[in-house]
């Protein structure tokens, strides 16, 4: 074990941690404004993924990794919306359990429109040039897209605590969380509201699937591979803290990679072994606080 | 080489008993079938029948195909059913079996088990199938080889090669057409030992009995051809990984000479594109498994060098036969054809010819003759070994080329078929 073994190890850690945030924040966004536990979220991941190995597998112009971002953003954000519209409007008022099968109906019913639609086979897309390379740290090489991939989160996670802290919007989130009755007081169009929330997760979990399979392959079955690793994020930071994702995506980034370094036997158990652990010490997670989306 | 997979929709809706509940249940349910109508294949359950132009019930043979032809295990399924579709109009233009047309009846279990166990059973019960092709997994495999006992029906394995699925009463009807799990360690040991000079190897591998099995099954057979290797690491993952960057960075820093990589699908793929950006392939060799569908999904961006294994990949198969699939499937897909579409060809082409042989449909009369006849299937000529009813098939290697993109896709360099003889276990 030397330095540069250890940075390594955390920044492959901190790249996992990129990704399990994105989609992890999403995830709890939603259940923290909605308190509906979207099992749907990994099919937007899943789209957002399929769109942009589209178009980063197109030719010419149209392979642009800028419009890859953007278009697997606004299609998963305008399916989340459709399905808050279409399906999760009419559930509000039903018990969690109506709610949770309605969305785990959604995942299939996607997952079986996505084999329609780009197949049944596995795809990949190909790295923009400025961001294919790899740069040396430490006497150790490390991709730029590791390091792009974490840049990314890093501005996603302060782009949305600004939207919370310092916008009407973000005020209003919290507000319909801590109490919507008085947020109902305030004249403030619920419905509209509501579709936000629901298209801003959904968003983020486009933005995770494009950053994800300019690097990953895509094909049936990453939906719920990636709602797995969402909903731990989210239970151990606590289901609504995006502060908590943020940790928590970070704590379950290191200890997968420097489990694979240095204890391999462990490795499979690990991120469940720290999720019960966390729920054992503080049932709502690292910042939750029985509910908040902070 | 196993995923598992799922609750049905149709279950899921089941459970909701109010009115609101059923109606919005109504809603999906009509969604769900407008999409596995539109997809031909998309909903678990979902049937295809082909075989030819319309024929008369009367002179009419089932063959049962559960496949996967949705969730993570699609393609594998997919490709097969393509592949056994197609051997049927061959076979039925060429005047059926015993002057039966076949009908070849694909249901979609989405690689679960009890998935696989249901519409089996439906189709050897209704439809009377006289044999089942499967399977796309190893444990779907293992709910069909029940059935075959219990029905009396052969089971021809076209996917899942578990070398257990073929022992004991509980595969007394199965019938194995791959190289097992058993074959193909000692023969990449075979092909590796040739192929590289390399001793210090890292094992990455998908944490179930065929990645231990394999990685150990590969030492030793690397030890007894005289090349023994240095073991700098092992991993074994659960698949379904969105990223393999830590396991690239902890075996990147054993420096190791080859890395030996057992996953596959979407986990594999992965983890390839991945080691290209941390520059693994400047200084260590990677050996992995399934080429074709590897090289299909990755294209121009396939790594030059790699070390690739695949059951039955086209271009290294000859013959006239392999040749008029190829061009029928390229003009019908417009891609490439698999390993599963050559090697759910040749599961139907062994049945028929058994069944020609026996002289019958009768499963008591064709299962002695699957271990009697001398087959020509579109993979070349092989026998099936009576003693625990595995195909004598060899496994196949090649390296990708160093410069891809200037011929077109596949270029191979050190190819290599391993002697089926000398990878299979010894008989009692």
């Amino acid at each position: 074990m030397n330095i540069s073994s250890l940075l390594a190890q955390a920044l492959a850690g901190l790249d996992t941690a990129g990704t399990l945030f994105l989609v992890g924040a999403g995830l709890t966004l939603v259940f923290g404004a909605l308190r509906i536990v979207n099992v749907a979220h990994g099919s937007l991941y899943m789209y957002g993924a399929y769109v942009g190995t589209g178009i980063l597998g197109a030719e010419g112009i149209l392979h642009n990794f800028l419009l890859a971002l953007c278009a697997g953003t606004a299609v998963a954000g305008l399916l989340g919306i459709a399905i808050e519209r279409l399906v999760l409007r009419r559930l509000y008022e039903r018990d969690p359990v109506a709610q949770l099968l309605a969305t785990f109906a959604l995942l299939y019913i996607l997952d079986d429109l996505a084999q329609v639609i780009w197949g049944a086979g596995t795809r990949s897309a190909t790295l923009p040039g400025l961001l294919s390379g790899s740069v040396h740290i430490a006497d150790r090489i490390y991709p730029i897209y590791g390091l792009f991939a974490i840049g990314i989160a890093g501005i996603v996670g302060a782009g949305l605590w600004a939207l919370l802290r310092a916008t009407r919007f973000g005020w209003r989130i919290r507000a319909a969380l801590n109490d919507p009755e008085l947020l109902l007081c305030t004249g403030t169009n619920v419905p509209l509201l509501r579709a936000g929330v629901l298209g801003l997760g959904a968003a983020l979990a486009g933005l995770a699937g494009v950053v994800g399979a300019a690097s990953q392959a895509v094909g049936p079955g990453i939906d719920a591979s990636i709602l797995i690793d969402a909903f731990v994020v989210a239970i151990i930071g606590g289901m609504g803290s995006i502060g908590g994702a943020a940790i928590a995506s970070v704590l379950l980034g290191l200890v997968q990679s420097f489990g694979v370094a240095y204890a391999p036997q462990v490795v499979p158990e690990s991120l469940f072994l720290v999720m019960i652990i966390v729920l054992v010490v503080r049932p709502q997670g690292l910042l939750g606080a029985r509910g908040g989306a902070q | 080489m196993d995923k598992p997979r799922q609750i049905p929709v149709a279950k899921i809706l089941r459970m909701g008993p109010s009115r609101r509940t059923l109606r919005l249940a109504t809603h999906l349910a009509l969604t769900a079938t407008a999409v596995a109508v539109a997809a031909g294949c998309g909903a678990t359950g979902a049937t295809s029948s082909s075989g030819g132009a319309k024929i008369s019930s009367s002179s009419v043979v089932q063959i049962a195909v559960p496949a996967a032809l949705s969730g993570p295990g699609a393609e594998i399924g997919t490709g097969a059913a393509r592949g056994i579709e197609a051997a049927a109009a061959a076979i039925n233009a060429d005047g059926g079996v015993l002057g039966h047309q076949v009908q070849v009846t694909v249901k979609d279990d989405a690689g679960n088990a009890s998935n696989a166990l249901a519409l089996t059973r439906s189709m050897l019960t209704s439809q009377q199938a006289v044999a089942i092709l499967g399977s796309s997994t190893s444990a779907t495999a293992q709910a069909e080889a029940e059935l075959a006992r219990e029905y009396n029906v052969p089971l021809l394995l076209w996917g899942g090669n578990d070398a257990s699925l073929t022992s004991g009463t509980a595969g007394s009807n199965v019938f194995q057409l791959e190289p097992s799990t058993l074959m193909e360690p000692l023969a990449s040991a075979e092909y590796l030992s040739r192929a590289t000079t390399g001793k210090r190897y890292y094992f990455i591998a998908p944490d179930y009995s065929f990645g231990h099995d394999t990685v150990a099954a590969f030492k030793s057979s690397m030890t007894r051809l005289g090349h023994p290797v240095t073991d700098l690491g092992e991993q074994y993952v659960q698949v379904g990984q969105s990223s393999y960057a830590s396991y690239i960075s902890a075996a990147m820093a054993t420096r190791p000479d080859v890395i030996y990589l057992l996953l596959f699908g979407t986990d594999e793929i992965t983890f390839l594109q991945e080691a290209a950006s941390y520059g693994v392939f400047k200084n260590t060799k990677v050996y992995a498994i399934l080429g074709t569908d590897l090289e299909t999904a990755m294209g121009k961006n396939t790594p030059a060098g790699l070390y690739l294994e695949d059951r039955a990949p086209f271009f290294l198969i000859s013959g006239t036969q392999a040749a008029s699939f190829v061009n029928k499937y390229r003009a019908m897909y417009h891609q490439w054809p698999d390993e599963w579409a050559f090697l759910g060809y040749s599961s139907l082409q062994v049945w028929a010819q058994a069944a020609e042989k026996a002289g019958s449909l009768s499963g008591s009369k064709v299962l002695p003759a699957l271990t009697s006849t001398a087959f020509r299937t579109i993979r070349g000529d092989f026998t099936i070994r009576s003693c625990d009813r595995q195909a004598v098939v060899p496994d196949y290697f090649w390296r990708t080329a160093p410069v891809l993109g200037t011929t077109g896709w596949p270029e191979a360099t050190q190819e290599f078929q391993s002697d089926a003889s000398a990878t299979l276990p010894q008989c009692p």
